[in-house]
């Protein structure tokens, strides 16, 4: 499913003394398939933004397309409804959204509330649960019980559970340990080859949006201020300096590495896997950055 | 969600009347109240509407956005008036509708209470909309603070009030945040049935109430870890100053009290 936004500018409580513009005018467009990051400072409009993409908002002016479906500010809520389940959200802290009497029917909650039998939702919810990796043991189990690294997974298999075309997931790390965080974006990964679904990740953490998504998308005050693949927007330093945001850590490092050694190379590390690597390389001599 | 709601409000400014002192707008209030349940001659109440419109506009609330928020107090007044309307056999009979007869006595009584209830709704919310909270609660602490004598925990209960009134934003932002997590997952708040539509609400209600506890918890933790103890005697980091226009402000309220009760005793 294609999105695509145009001239979508929404402002929160419009006439009113708290009138504040959350975006203004932004055009953009995501393919179908991509692994796309939005990154921006707190207040830049990236989760207006992406609410728009399953109808959480409506646009004050302006449209978006998802799919087959055009929402506009006079959008009806039943041909949201539908939207939907093609467009998952997770949201910030997802596990403050558990609220079941055990896993499985919490997870579950999507499925039914679209109409699905509860028998099959059931079915459905315990494969998701294990998709996320979570032991089948838990899904009897209260959601309250979990840790919170596993009542994590629990809430994102409650999105996983409806298959949806399009993921997105607002700082899916947010307050989680770094051994955590790469297990779970590596699980994202994996769902998204088996799916073959679109990732949106809204973030401000430049290094996991550099190493997993295809293109970048930066946003600042409401508005796209670049958007490319990772080493196109990397390349403009100052730039992103100017919207307040630095390259990331793995990059700084190997550019400073480059810069001693006074070598020079296209080939970007991100991630320190790759960094490792790529200085690994550079010190053997061998061609450089080509690892 | 909560857009059309202006009760406890408060909406930042730099008029006159943001300027007063919290306990100065109290005690105005509260004399401005008695001045309605005394006033009784159409002269008074023209003079207690003027005072009102008067505050209105040294307030500089934007006038479109306080007719908005009182949407819902309008369906009360007119639902007030209209009993009255009917309900009131004194008088001479004006016409009838139906089985319906409305008399001279219910005119005027349904006029009287519904201005009675418009102005003072429309008096406390200029207090709420240019005070904050906070200035509001440590208003009312030292309004109250001579039963300090009599035992009574003033300054307990103005804690409770300021913690209460600091997480009611907090809790609508959360409701709002859980409401769309779950409308994500498909849940419908709008439509169905009575029962089916409270019955979406569970899923907000769990998650929030266990937020709430928590946070609650962590507060009480935090306050604990820092040494706090109630009643300890502290310095306040924002300082109240009855000035010159406070005393004003009053008197205007107190001479306006002396008129309605002459008015009274007059008729």
């Amino acid at each position: 499913m294609d999105i695509k936004a145009e001239k979508l500018t929404h402002i929160y409580m419009s006439g009113s003394p708290f009138e504040s513009k959350a975006l203004h005018e932004v055009d953009l467009s995501i393919a179908s398939g991509e692994y796309v990051s939005i990154i921006g400072h707190t207040g830049s409009g990236k989760s207006t933004l992406v609410q728009h993409f399953n109808g959480l908002v409506k646009p004050t002016s302006g449209s978006v397309q998802v799919g087959n479906w055009t929402l506009k500010h006079d959008t009806k809520q039943k041909v949201i409804h539908p939207m939907r389940r093609k467009v998952g959200m997770v949201f910030q802290f997802p596990e403050h959204q558990l609220f079941d009497e055990t896993v499985e029917s919490d997870v579950a909650f999507g499925p039914i509330n679209h109409g699905v039998p509860k028998d099959e939702a059931l079915k459905r919810a315990r494969r998701a649960i294990e998709q996320v990796g979570l032991p089948q043991e838990v899904c009897s189990r209260s959601p309250f019980d979990l840790s919170g690294g596993q009542m994590r997974r629990a809430a994102i298999a409650g999105v996983l559970v409806m298959n949806p075309e399009v993921l997105i997931l607002d700082e899916p790390t947010a307050g989680i340990d770094p051994q955590g965080q790469k297990e779970l974006m590596d699980m994202i990964e994996a769902w998204r080859q088996d799916y073959e679904a679109t990732v949106i990740l809204v973030t401000h953490d430049m290094e996991l949006a550099a190493k997993h998504s295809d293109r970048l998308i930066i946003m600042s005050e409401g508005q796209v201020a670049k958007s490319g693949s990772p080493p196109t927007v990397f390349a403009d330093e100052q730039k992103l300096q100017s919207l307040g945001l630095q390259l990331p850590e793995s990059l700084r490092l190997w550019k400073a590495v480059q810069e001693h050694f006074g070598k020079e190379g296209d080939s970007l590390p991100f991630g320190e896997t790759a960094l490792v690597e790529h200085i690994d390389g550079m010190l053997k001599g061998s061609t450089l950055g080509d690892v | 969600m909560f857009k059309n709601i202006i009760i406890g409000q408060y909406i930042p400014g730099t008029s006159m009347i943001h300027g007063m002192d919290p306990r100065a707008k109290l005690i105005v209030v509260f004399v401005f109240i008695i001045n309605l349940f005394i006033a009784n001659q159409f002269v008074s109440f023209s003079l207690l509407t003027l005072y009102v419109l008067g505050a209105f506009f040294l307030s500089k609330v934007p006038i479109r956005f306080f007719l908005k928020g009182l949407r819902l107090i309008a369906i009360i007044i007119v639902v007030t008036f209209l009993l009255h309307l009917f309900m009131t056999r004194e008088g001479e009979p004006l016409f009838s509708v139906g089985f319906l007869t409305v008399y001279e006595g219910g005119v005027k009584q349904g006029a009287m209470i519904s201005l009675r209830l418009f102005l003072l709704v429309v008096m406390t919310s200029m207090l709420t909309l240019t005070t904050t909270p906070i200035a509001l609660t440590d208003g009312l602490e030292s309004l109250f603070n001579p039963l300090k004598k009599f035992g009574v925990p003033v300054y307990e209960f103005a804690l409770m009030m300021s913690i209460s009134l600091r997480f009611i934003p907090t809790l609508l932002m959360e409701t709002e945040k859980i409401m769309k997590a779950q409308m994500a997952r498909g849940a419908n708040f709008l439509h169905g049935s009575l029962v089916k539509r409270v019955k979406a609400f569970v899923p907000v209600l769990v998650p929030l109430f266990i937020q709430a506890f928590k946070r609650a918890d962590e507060l009480a933790t935090a306050m604990e870890s820092r040494g706090y103890q109630g009643g300890a005697e502290r310095t306040r980091f924002r300082q109240q100053n009855w000035r010159g226009l406070d005393t004003f402000v009053l008197l205007t309220v107190v001479a306006l009290m002396f008129i309605v009760l002459a008015l009274r005793w007059l008729s």
